[in-house]
């Protein structure tokens, strides 16, 4: 600190001596400037963070009191048994028609394969046609010039000619139903069409007709399922009517409510615009707006929900109706279908009854208890947040934030990414560090870590154009038909988004467990190779088991990585708001879903400032925090716990 | 050297005045991107090769940032594709403008499936049905059997809130649904698996590996503008103390040569 420590002087006349401070001083306070200030913004950070997020839980409560004051908690009982009877009915009808498409199979095969055929060369020929139609439109009355007219048509004759002749090795789309003559009609049929025409051909039309009839005739021997499923359909259309009729009413209720809240306010923007203002007319015509503003009076919750409150009888009557329907509904159905999805699907069916009853069973007493006055507990709304199964944004009826789904999302694709990521970046880091040779050491390292420089949006474009694509493909193939969740139906989904952070986590892991590898004192492998271990059982037996530590914490830090990265999942996890279906077992990972950084990425940007949902969004950013810093935490601690030979 | 920035600067100004005494006007328009896309920058082409020295400044951000522009003066038309809020009136007249809205031209959501589906039509009932996740198997609504997945715009669109109101009758979407950014991506999406389906504007839905379907047998075109369900009209909003340059400008757009060039776009005209 002072001049006599240092052992440079600062020479006479140098500009650092002006005021009588030496160079070190100078350097010292630069760099613990940088070092303060950094730690300031951090602060800075957090602490915006922290107050943007902590007035969600006050908003959000509000907002879940008018729901609950206005009445639409307490129509929303009823209408989860509407949900429930929806998805059972929907059950039904899907055995129902399984069944009777398992009938027509051949008809189907046939119908798909001839307008696959047709939507091929129709393809192929899309660009003349289309251009041909926009002539044709545009013409006018003198109609179309005759040598634009012949070019088009020249140009369209030649693309059916080589739409006609195949893709290159592979020829037309397959058609192992139809017989020869039928293929080469309808490809004659093609050839001949006129331009413009977008009819089908003869043969389109004719097995779409074979098929609605053999449809028909299939479904002839289901008559009976068929009123059975009719009837319990049905069922629900008393309490239908009642929650829609109460739904409208307690919306509107929160409608006006909202109104009077925006009119109370807009007064008070008009005042404050009046006070400011100095031109004495537009300040009186502001104040008379101010005046005009509030139209309407407070809502009287008590009143509007009486009538809803009212309908309870209804409501009581239609559930019962309900449960006496599904209570008979098991002895009418057909014991066994033929078809085996059509059989699974009933089967499923019968596995949700109770379930469903269950449901319906509760509901009266559900809303017998309800009462509209109950305080929302500040607690609640946490837990809540914390526990919901639900984020519905942007809905008419009431939103809900629950962070449940998407963390489900972050974690199933964390550990998706790490899977893929432990394996090989700790294989790589063992390899390269004790059993490669400096060439190889040299090749290596500088690779693997250059995996970190590719930007993760280019990542995330390879992933959809390539990854996904080629993963959908293959998925296709009868060959991997016994895979879990294959065929993959979705193409963006959480397996193509772990792979690929599996690939970022790659490097982070690597380079973290090279170190620890590195930091293993030779004494160690030394003293093992004294006593006459071989390579191998030095490597794991001495050397992994004592940089475990290390390594672990490399993971750790590989899971933080993969936590926090942003637009990857955006683009290619698929964003589902729905927490994955674990029933698929591991199919569960060929599925979409949404995580905790996409949904801030995705929504952030356009919610209005300062509304409940822009601060839902900053407590999801909140909870990513702390779970990141948890993590680091850890590995920090796990670093400094086992370390061994350095102190 | 001093007398030559001095020079320069006079100059500069001079010009300037110039060109501002000549007419030269600055029309500013913010907001939605379905019309500020394509739309507004060829009216505005149109409209400036009959009146020399207009320009304009298009910015095309989204409905929402319309309002704050025009409330703070700094656009003189807004692009909207939903009608304004009561608080957006409601700011803007707090700062003394009052806004005029004006029908710019009608757009259609259509109903897109994969090109391989044998669904070629549907009713509303069944639109509904399927996008919030009542209906979930193809073969429910006549086609072949396998999951229907459900393609849809972010929240943040002005058509995701569209299309809740117009279809599905404000109900909230299938917990299934997947939420991509723009219609591109819908159609991509859409034209990759054969149990898709989803919804774009109508100069989107022509694409390859695609094909519109036909609500309560009405084809999406824009001839049907009138009869098909899933219609909606896109506006712009204009001060009432706007100049004449403004005004005429919007006039123009909704003048049948306007309407003509929206047309030719994709969009459905109003007349």
């Amino acid at each position: 600190m002072s001049e006599s420590s240092s052992s440079t002087q600062v020479p006479l006349g140098h500009p650092f001596r002006r005021k009588g401070r030496g160079t070190d001083g100078l350097i010292k306070s630069f760099f613990a400037g940088n070092a303060g200030l950094t730690i300031v913004i951090l602060i800075l950070i957090i602490v915006f963070l922290v107050r943007e997020g902590a007035g969600f839980f006050p908003a959000y409560r509000t907002e879940l009191e008018l729901y609950r004051k206005a009445g639409l908690e307490f129509v929303d009982i009823p209408r989860k048994d509407l949900e429930a009877h929806e998805q059972m009915s929907s059950l039904l009808n899907r055995a129902y028609y399984a069944q009777v498409n398992d009938a027509c199979r051949r008809e189907f095969q046939r119908s798909q394969e001839a307008s696959a055929l047709m939507t091929y060369v129709g393809e192929g020929v899309a660009p003349a046609q289309s251009a041909l139609q926009r002539v044709a439109e545009g013409a006018g009355e003198n109609g179309i010039p005759p040598e634009l007219q012949k070019s088009l048509t020249d140009k369209y004759k030649q693309l059916l000619e080589e739409a006609l002749a195949g893709k290159r090795g592979e020829g037309l789309p397959p058609t192992p139903h139809l017989t020869n003559e039928e293929r080469e009609g309808l490809l004659a049929a093609l050839r001949s069409r006129d331009p413009l025409s977008t009819d089908d051909p003869p043969l389109v039309t004719t097995l779409q007709e074979e098929l609605s009839t053999r449809q028909a005739a299939a479904a002839e021997p289901l008559s009976a399922f068929r009123e059975v499923i009719d009837a319990f359909a049905e069922t629900s259309s008393t309490l239908d009517a009642v929650v829609s009729e109460s739904g409208d009413l307690v919306k509107a209720t929160k409608e006006a409510a909202t109104l009077h809240e925006i009119e109370t306010t807009k007064r008070a923007t008009l005042l404050a615009a009046a006070a400011k203002t100095k031109d004495a007319a537009a300040k009186a015509q502001l104040e008379l707006e101010a005046e005009e503003a509030v139209t309407t009076e407070p809502v009287d919750f008590k009143t509007s929900l009486a009538p809803v409150l009212a309908r309870l009888p209804e409501i009581r009557q239609a559930n019962a109706a309900m449960q006496a329907s599904a209570a008979e509904i098991e002895s009418k159905l057909p014991a066994k279908l033929e078809d085996g999805k059509a059989d699974r699907y009933l089967s499923t069916f019968r596995k949700a009854l109770p379930e469903y009853n269950r449901e319906l069973g509760d509901t009266i007493a559900q809303a017998e208890a309800w009462k509209s006055d109950k305080p929302v507990g500040l607690w609640a709304t946490i837990t809540g947040f914390i526990t919901g199964r639900d984020w519905i944004t942007g809905g008419e009826w009431q939103d809900f934030y629950g962070i449940v789904p998407l963390f489900a999302g972050s974690a199933i694709i964390a550990l998706i990414a790490l899977a893929l990521a432990i394996p090989l970046g700790v294989g790589a880091a063992v390899y390269t560090n004790q059993l490669a040779g400096r060439r190889q050491q040299n090749f290596i390292k500088p690779t693997i870590e250059f995996l970190q420089a590719i930007p993760s949006v280019v990542l995330g474009f390879l992933g959809i154009a390539v990854l996904g694509t080629v993963l959908q493909e293959t998925s296709m193939k009868d060959a991997f038909s016994w895979v879990p969740g294959f065929p993959i139906q979705q193409r963006l989904n959480m397996f193509t988004a772990g792979c690929l952070l599996g690939l970022m986590a790659i490097p982070t892991i690597f380079s973290l467990s090279e170190d620890a590898l590195n930091n293993v004192p030779s004494a160690f492998a030394e003293a093992s190779d004294a006593l006459g271990a071989s390579k191998l059982q030095t490597v794991f037996r001495v050397v992994c088991p004592a940089a475990i530590s290390g390594i672990l914490a490399a993971v750790l830090l590989g899971l933080g990585r993969v936590i926090g990265e942003t637009m990857v999942v955006l683009l290619v996890a698929g964003n589902r708001i729905e927490i994955p279906d674990f029933t698929e077992g591991l199919g569960v990972f060929f599925q979409p879903a949404h995580t905790l950084t996409g949904i801030i990425a995705q929504e952030l940007g356009e919610v209005p400032f300062g509304s409940v949902h822009y601060r839902a969004l900053f407590v999801v950013g909140m909870v990513l925090f702390i779970i990141v810093l948890g993590i680091n935490w850890t590995a920090q601690r796990l670093l400094h716990k086992f370390r061994i030979g350095h102190d | 050297m001093r007398n030559t920035i001095r020079f320069a600067a006079a100059s500069l100004f001079a010009g300037a005045m110039l060109a501002a005494t000549a007419g030269a006007q600055t029309i500013s328009i913010k907001g939605s991107d379905t019309l500020g896309a394509k739309l507004v920058p060829q009216l505005a082409e149109s409209f400036k090769s009959k009146n020399g020295g207009v320009k304009f400044e298009i910015a095309a951000e989204g409905s929402s940032t319309a309002f704050p522009a025009l409330a703070n003066g700094t656009a003189q038309i807004g692009m909207s594709s939903r009608k304004a809020k009561s608080d957006e009136i409601t700011a803007a007249r707090a700062k003394g403008i009052k806004l005029n809205e004006v029908e710019a031209c009608h757009d259609m959501i259509v109903v897109v499936v994969n090109k391989s589906n044998p669904v070629k039509q549907l009713t509303k009932d069944q639109v509904a049905k399927i996008f919030t996740g009542a209906v979930k198997d193809w073969s429910e609504v006549g086609g072949a059997p396998g999951p229907i997945s459900i393609y849809t715009r972010n929240t943040s669109s002005g058509t995701y809130k569209d299309w809740q109101t117009l279809a599905m009758k404000g109900k909230n979407y299938a917990g299934s649904s997947q939420k991509l950014a723009g219609n591109e991506q819908i159609a991509e999406e859409v034209s990759k698996n054969k149990n898709g389906i989803g919804y774009v504007g109508l100069a989107y839905s022509k694409k390859g590996g695609i094909q519109p379907v036909k609500i309560d047998g009405v084809e999406p075109v824009a001839a049907n503008a009138k009869k098909y369900a899933y219609s909606r009209a896109c506006y712009f909003y204009v001060p009432e103390n706007a100049d004449a340059t403004t005004k005429s400008f919007v006039d123009f757009a909704i003048s049948k040569d306007g309407q003509k060039i929206a047309e030719n776009l994709g969009f459905v005209p109003n007349h």
